[in-house]
């Protein structure tokens, strides 16, 4: 199926030192950054400590910086490539009879393998970075409709209704107005679990779920009396205890090679028909849009909190390889409409 | 043989070319630029698609697998990965044209033996010369032992050395029969190396003549004169 030849050649400029270089040097100084100075804002949010908070942080810092340097890197390659095999640049291996199928399989399959090692030797190195246990993952999002007022002056109560089972609910609060230090306190109904936190101005309050069987209904309160705060159910989650915080480099890893495949896939495309300066700045400008929509953001997000990122959808995953599969067969039919239009 | 063009239509590119060269014959082409040469070895090589017309090929299409295995090609520049070294380069493209695996080492060093690029083997394709990357792409045209070798401007960059590593692989070629098709400004390369030359103008072939028939004292510049008269 696969021009091996071709494909291991793709691989190995893919792994070229000099990307090598740039790689290691961003992750190293990632690992003895000292530079990242929370904010008093940040340093106050959610149960971690500051030092724990920091090194979360660094974690997702570094995913943020691989990301972008593999991400780019491979999609310039792969659309450089492709500008360049749209003029004569190619002739060495049309003449080697290498049909536009294979070859488009074997520079997507080398470009995959590519991102596949880079992330993981990041995997590796971001996993020397000092990190606390990974104590939750999350589970399901708080089920709630709108967004609920907790005024100081009498309780706010809210029925729970989570989806799934979880060893803790994890609310995110916003004090809008009140004290310089606002003090939010969570307690359920007709269980004795609950849980404070001081903050200036947002915090997650961490509350151990009550046993199964009890109802969720929650009480929250603020003081003092003329303080007020924001319960955001689309940012509060059920969490589950985990032992396994070594995962979460794993995890990763496959939410970045998913997100890159699917770069990847957009750029073979769009360089056939476009030159590859503006293939890559649609691309990104792609990635932008729907970034926020994609579900490494969330993971990003669990990172930094301190959780241990979640396995990709699987309909995502599905949808990726699909694209993969497809991308050579629509590249290697519109390479000969291209080459003919040329 | 034309080209669709966009929007703007067509454009014609090779027309009335009538040419039938027979098994290890040695055919030169000359033409002042943009007379063809280049496209007319590139349909040959099964690069470019032919609109109108029959191009046969060692008896089958130009672009089928069968006949491009049998061909080799040295295309007029040489964009081959810069950041490979030239016997990986070599292994590849024998990989691709569906050598032996074992015994391809060898079939690679005696290729770059032959253009005496021994000693350059672990060089990287983007820190050769241009007449390093000339020998390198006599090397490759030659390396699956083709049938049919078409070469393009073949001594554009070569040294000395180079042009006497061309006229050694030449005279092979012609003692094993190859057919040579080999596309030139030099009237020496012509001279010395072709049965019959081909006078290319405005994408069609004026003349076909045994070159020292052909070229007279006054160059290829006279020959393009003459043709251009005579049309």
């Amino acid at each position: 199926m696969i021009v091996p030849a071709v494909f291991r050649w793709i691989l190995a400029s893919s792994l070229a030192w000099p990307l090598l270089l740039l790689h290691l040097t961003l992750l190293a100084t990632l690992i003895h950054a000292s530079g990242i100075a929370p904010t008093w804002m940040e340093y106050v949010q959610g149960p971690l400590s500051l030092t724990q908070w920091l090194a979360w942080n660094q974690r997702a810092d570094g995913w943020n910086f691989v990301l972008l340097i593999v991400g780019t890197g491979l999609c310039a390659r792969a659309a450089w490539l492709i500008e360049r095999w749209k003029r004569h640049d190619i002739d060495w291996l049309r003449t080697r009879s290498v049909a536009p199928l294979r070859l488009h399989a074997s520079v997507l399959l080398g470009l995959l393998c590519a991102a596949l090692i880079w992330l993981g030797i990041s995997a590796a190195v971001i996993e020397t970075l000092p990190a606390p246990q990974a104590a939750f993952e999350a589970r399901a999002r708080v089920a709630a409709d709108d967004a609920i007022w907790v005024d100081g002056h009498e309780p706010a109560r809210v029925r729970i209704a989570a989806q799934g089972q979880g060893d803790a609910l994890s609310l995110a609060l916003i004090a809008t107005r009140g004290a310089p230090q606002v003090r939010m306190l969570a307690s359920w109904l007709d269980a004795p679990e609950h849980a404070v936190l001081e903050v200036a101005t947002r915090g997650r309050l961490l509350v151990p779920l009550p046993a199964e069987g009890t109802r969720r209904v929650l009480d929250l309160r603020v003081e003092p009396e003329h303080a007020a705060a924001l319960w955001s159910p689309m940012d509060s989650y059920v969490l589950e205890r985990s032992e396994q915080s070594r995962l979460g480099a794993v995890r990763m890893l496959l939410h970045g090679w998913l997100l890159i495949s699917m770069a990847l896939c957009a750029t073979l495309l769009c360089s056939l028909w476009m030159r590859a300066g503006i293939a890559i700045a649609l691309v990104a400008a792609l990635m932008l849009a729907v970034g926020t929509r994609l579900p490494l953001q969330d993971t990003l997000d669990f990172l930094r909190l301190g959780w241990l990122p979640r396995w990709p959808d699987p309909m995502l995953i599905a949808m990726t390889l699909t694209g993969c599969l497809l991308t050579p067969v629509i590249a290697g039919w519109s390479w000969v409409r291209v080459r003919r239009r040329r | 043989m034309a080209y669709p063009r966009g929007l703007m239509g067509s454009t014609r590119v090779l027309h009335g070319v009538d040419l039938m060269l027979q098994q290890g014959r040695f055919l030169g082409l000359a033409g002042p630029n943009g007379s063809g040469k280049s496209t007319l070895l590139r349909a040959i090589a099964g690069l470019e698609p032919v609109e109108s017309g029959v191009l046969r090929v060692l008896g089958g299409s130009p672009g089928s697998a069968a006949v491009q295995r049998r061909t080799g090609y040295l295309s007029e520049d040489t964009p081959f990965p810069a950041e490979l070294r030239l016997c990986t380069m070599l292994r590849m493209l024998g990989e691709l044209a569906g050598l032996e695996r074992a015994g391809l080492d060898a079939r690679v060093a005696q290729s770059l033996s032959e253009v005496g690029l021994t000693q350059h083997a672990e060089q990287r394709i983007g820190r050769c010369s241009r007449g390093m990357l000339r020998r390198f792409g006599l090397a490759q045209a030659w390396l699956a032992d083709p049938e049919l070798i078409l070469l393009d401007e073949p001594t554009a960059g070569l040294d000395a050395e180079g042009f006497e590593v061309l006229a050694r692989l030449l005279a092979r070629a012609r003692a094993q029969s190859i057919t040579v098709v080999l596309a030139s400004h030099l009237p020496g390369d012509l001279l010395q190396h072709c049965d019959q030359l081909a006078i290319m103008l405005d994408g069609r072939i004026a003349t076909v003549r045994p070159p020292r028939e052909l070229i007279p004292e006054g160059g290829l510049l006279e020959v393009y004169r003459q043709a251009r008269g005579s049309a």
